[in-house]
């Protein structure tokens, strides 16, 4: 994780912060009050937000429960770092959960087609709770997590699909 | 290691100067798309437990017995050599200044910070005898000692030749360096002592006699021990 | 139906265990590292990796090989250990039952938490009994002096015990390729020892990866 203020303070060596460093300081911190109110909204009604989601995922499509629940534990994991990341105002915080972990998961388990549409319905339930405002505090981590998972942009190598794996005990 | 674009540690870039960078965020880059870790000073850097240094032991043990105590001095040894090259390098980058000419406790304890990121332990340096051409070096949480537990004998060989190796190239004088106490004999932390050849055959041999720390520092500030 | 609530009935949902930013933790004040479960760490440093190699070069010549085989296989013995307590510990049950994506997640994040490089299986031979492994960035064979035969004896070792264990098989590992003699990552085959018996004596005659497990299919 780096955070974003910390670059601040590396320029501990100069006499004052300058105009500029100032001006990112006072934004963040002028900001934190609605960030909590954001961090507060999500924390609290987890459950309320993505249950609907994980009605209308099973709803439209055939694929097995376990997949859809699948999906759903991908996008609680995700909102719950977006939900960190807005916090801290740091996307990258996302992407160091993320990146070499999920995508890989998502592509051995295949639910790529299920999480598209996930991201989709929490794009909607969470105009329902937030302001446009509050969800642009999200849109970075939001952002980043999308691209990660749904592979804009990603350089993983591919893995191993799961039905390739489970004979690894018995394979030699 | 040839360092590119990922593996370049890029804080260090950014502020070429900052002298506190000893925690872990600033010390450590992990580049996640190679999976390396590059130091603040651009060296590379492997995590493991310390199963690896005991793995190393065994092998040993299974190969050449006993020997693997002064084999694993030798390892030590280099270390310390390849170590002080680096050493200069990037001290004379931070500090615009050559650490031969910087002040020696300074110097040491500028030194040892990095082991410190890397998980080495503490160290606390002796050097009242120095004019005598000795010195102690206590070290806190040994990696090895630690890990071996109370095995009744000092365990300490990599440190005691990382100590030797990098003193002996940055005062250009062949130096010796045997542990005369350690954790692994149930003291509370290891000891080492750090000077000529003669004075630490000297040390090992009363060791060997059964002599302690104590002992030891006693004989030699006695003038005990040649010259 | 899929129940929100059921899935976060202890509020945790176990993700990436050995990301970097919450698997490494370090104190300056003590000098020690360690990791989320609080078992030390050590830093090891290429300049004493590089000295490992000379040092024992120095020491013992030839044997060094095989101290450094015998280190992995001892190291390797004990991370498997350390690994599956720690993921069975986190995902609160026993490794068996974790999925085979998870798991091969695990370790290959697991590895480049630890800057091992980036380890990749290869299933290509596994009908015919081989499990392939490649490691690219290895920081072991990259301390490693330039030589015509492979390096990789750590890894060697560590990947023999650990597979072993995993699978319940004695297995042998060969390495098939090796940065230090040019290629572009360490290459290595497991598999049971009579069908590897021929490895060693392909691996010395200098050929490639390819023509190595080519030979080692054709027996049959």
């Amino acid at each position: 994780m780096t955070f974003k203020l910390d670059s601040l303070f590396d320029s501990a060596d100069k006499p004052y912060l300058d105009v500029n460093d100032l001006t990112l300081l006072s934004q963040y911190v002028s900001s934190i009050p609605e960030r909590i109110a954001v961090y507060r909204t999500l924390r609290d009604q987890e459950v309320a937000i993505m249950q609907p989601i994980a009605d209308a995922l099973q709803q439209g499509t055939q694929e097995p429960e376990a997949k859809v629940e699948r999906s759903v534990r991908h996008g609680l994991m995700v909102l719950r770092y977006v939900a960190m990341a807005m916090l801290l105002d740091d996307s990258a915080f996302v992407q160091g959960r993320l990146q070499g972990w999920l995508p890989e998961i998502v592509q051995a388990h295949d639910t790529r087609a299920l999480d598209q549409q996930l991201f989709q319905l929490l794009d909607q339930q969470l105009a329902k709770v937030l302001t446009p405002a509050q969800i642009n505090l999200l849109k970075p981590g939001l952002t980043k997590a999308r691209d990660l998972l749904l592979g804009t942009g990603t350089s993983a190598p591919a893995p191993v699909p799961a039905e390739d794996l489970d004979p690894l005990a018995s394979l030699l | 290691m040839v360092m590119t674009p990922e593996t370049v540690h890029r804080r260090h870039q950014k502020s070429p100067k900052k002298h506190n960078h000893y925690a872990l965020k600033d010390f450590f880059q992990f580049n996640p798309d190679h999976g390396t870790i590059t130091d603040w000073n651009d060296t590379r850097n492997v995590l493991t437990s310390e199963d690896f240094i005991i793995g190393l032991l065994e092998g040993l043990q299974e190969e050449v017995g006993d020997a693997s105590a002064a084999i694993m001095y030798t390892v030590g040894l280099e270390w310390g050599k390849f170590d002080s090259l680096q050493f200069e390098r990037w001290f004379e980058k931070e500090f615009s200044m050559s650490p031969r000419r910087a002040n020696l406790m300074f110097l040491l304890a500028t030194w040892w910070w990095p082991f410190i990121s890397q998980g080495w332990g503490r160290w606390e340096v002796d050097m009242s005898d120095r004019k005598q051409g000795f010195m102690f070096i206590n070290l806190f949480d040994s990696a090895v000692a630690r890990t071996l537990g109370d095995v009744g004998k000092p365990v300490c060989h990599l440190y005691a030749g990382l100590f030797a190796g990098f003193f002996t190239e940055m005062v250009r004088k062949q130096l010796s360096c045997i542990e005369i106490q350690c954790y692994s004999m149930g003291e509370t932390y290891c000891k080492f002592l750090l000077g000529g050849r003669e004075r630490i055959d000297a040390a090992a041999f009363w060791m060997n006699e059964g002599a302690n720390a104590r002992d030891i520092e006693k004989r030699l500030r006695a003038g005990e021990g040649g010259a | 139906m899929v129940s929100v609530a059921d899935l976060l009935v202890d509020g945790r949902l176990p993700g990436n265990y050995f990301a970097q930013d919450l698997y490494v933790r370090g104190s300056t004040e003590l000098g020690l590292l360690e990791n989320r479960r609080g078992d030390r760490l050590l830093a090891i440093p290429d300049p004493l990796l590089q000295a490992i190699y000379v040092g024992l070069d120095k020491e013992t010549g030839q044997a060094s090989k095989m101290v450094l085989y015998n280190c992995g296989r001892w190291w390797g013995k004990n991370f498997y250990a350390r690994f599956c307590e720690e993921l069975a510990d986190y995902y609160s049950q026993p490794m068996a039952s974790l999925s085979m994506a998870e798991f091969l997640q695990s370790l290959q994040q697991c590895w480049r938490t630890h800057g091992w490089g980036q380890i990749t299986l290869d299933m290509t031979y596994r009908d015919q009994g081989f499990l392939g492994v490649e490691i690219a960035h290895s920081p072991f064979t990259a301390a490693a002096p330039n030589s015509p035969s492979p390096s990789g004896d750590l890894e060697r070792g560590i990947l023999e015990i650990f597979f072993s264990q995993l699978t319940g098989r004695e297995l042998v590992c060969a390495q098939t390729s090796c940065t230090t003699r040019g290629d572009e990552a360490n290459r290595f085959v497991l598999g049971l020892g009579k069908r590897l018996q021929t490895a060693p004596a392909l691996v010395a005659n200098g050929q490639s990866h390819q023509s190595i497990m080519q030979a080692l299919v054709q027996q049959g």
